[in-house]
């Protein structure tokens, strides 16, 4: 198995991002960039996956939405990736399953933003309808946003 | 292992997964008149990196192993809805 793959597989433990990510928050909480666009607030060393690879992280404080609907009900804080061909960004929250893509960072912290509207919206249509798992989704979303 | 645009399309349509079409593809996987996850893929025909490959395979809830069969033709429909039903994303009973 390559290392990349081993990397992915290892990924697949929810409860390691989830650690990864509250170690994250209180890393950079209090970091004061007040907007996601221009200011990279850090590059973290992944401690944990060293056994496997160590990667570079950026890491964003999304403090607002590009929206006139919705709020954020706290800062979040975005991690940015690059694939491996170089030529888009993810931008991604390791616990919330929703993800943003693009040419660059900003473009990906963009629909990242997008994603998780459109998301929260169709949680929203189809709420009396949704499985175990998307109602378990949306509850997660709601603690992220919420509307004006 | 990257992927095509159009393999990931097509597992879509196997799975007969509803298609939207807006800034970007979106499926959504219904049955029994529950709607059971969803995922989307960026606009255009360029390739699918891995670590893109990895969070459409995500949502899927699939494993690598499924995911290639998927792609690879032998995992349809009814193969996916048992695999969800085994990992409890599909649930008969309330």
């Amino acid at each position: 198995m390559e290392v990349a793959e081993k990397e992915l597989e290892f990924a697949d433990s929810i409860d390691i991002l989830r650690k990864r990510t509250q170690r994250l928050s209180r890393q950079f909480r209090t970091v004061g960039s007040a907007d996601y666009k221009p200011i990279k607030v850090g590059t973290y060393i992944v401690k944990w996956a060293k056994p496997i690879l160590q990667k570079a992280v950026h890491v964003y404080r999304l403090k607002e939405l590009k929206s006139d609907k919705y709020v954020l009900r706290k800062a979040l804080f975005v991690q940015i990736e690059k694939t491996q061909d170089g030529e888009t960004f993810i931008a991604k929250i390791p616990w919330l399953d929703v993800y943003g893509l693009g040419e660059t960072e900003e473009q990906a912290v963009e629909d990242f933003q997008l994603s998780l509207i459109e998301d929260y919206e169709l949680m929203k249509e189809e709420e009396y309808r949704l499985s175990d798992y998307l109602h378990e989704h949306l509850a997660d979303l709601t603690t992220v946003l919420r509307e004006i | 292992m990257s992927l095509k645009a159009m393999d990931v399309d097509r597992v879509f349509k196997k799975f007969e997964m509803e298609i939207k079409t807006g800034n970007d593809i979106y499926a959504r996987l219904y049955y029994g008149g529950k709607f059971i996850l969803r995922t989307r893929r960026f606009l255009g025909k360029r390739k699918i990196e891995d670590k893109v490959r990895y969070l459409i395979r995500q949502q899927l809830q699939l494993n690598e192993e499924e995911f290639a069969q998927a792609i690879g033709c032998p995992l349809n429909r009814e193969g996916y809805i048992q695999i969800l039903k085994r990992k409890k994303f599909i649930t008969t009973t309330k």
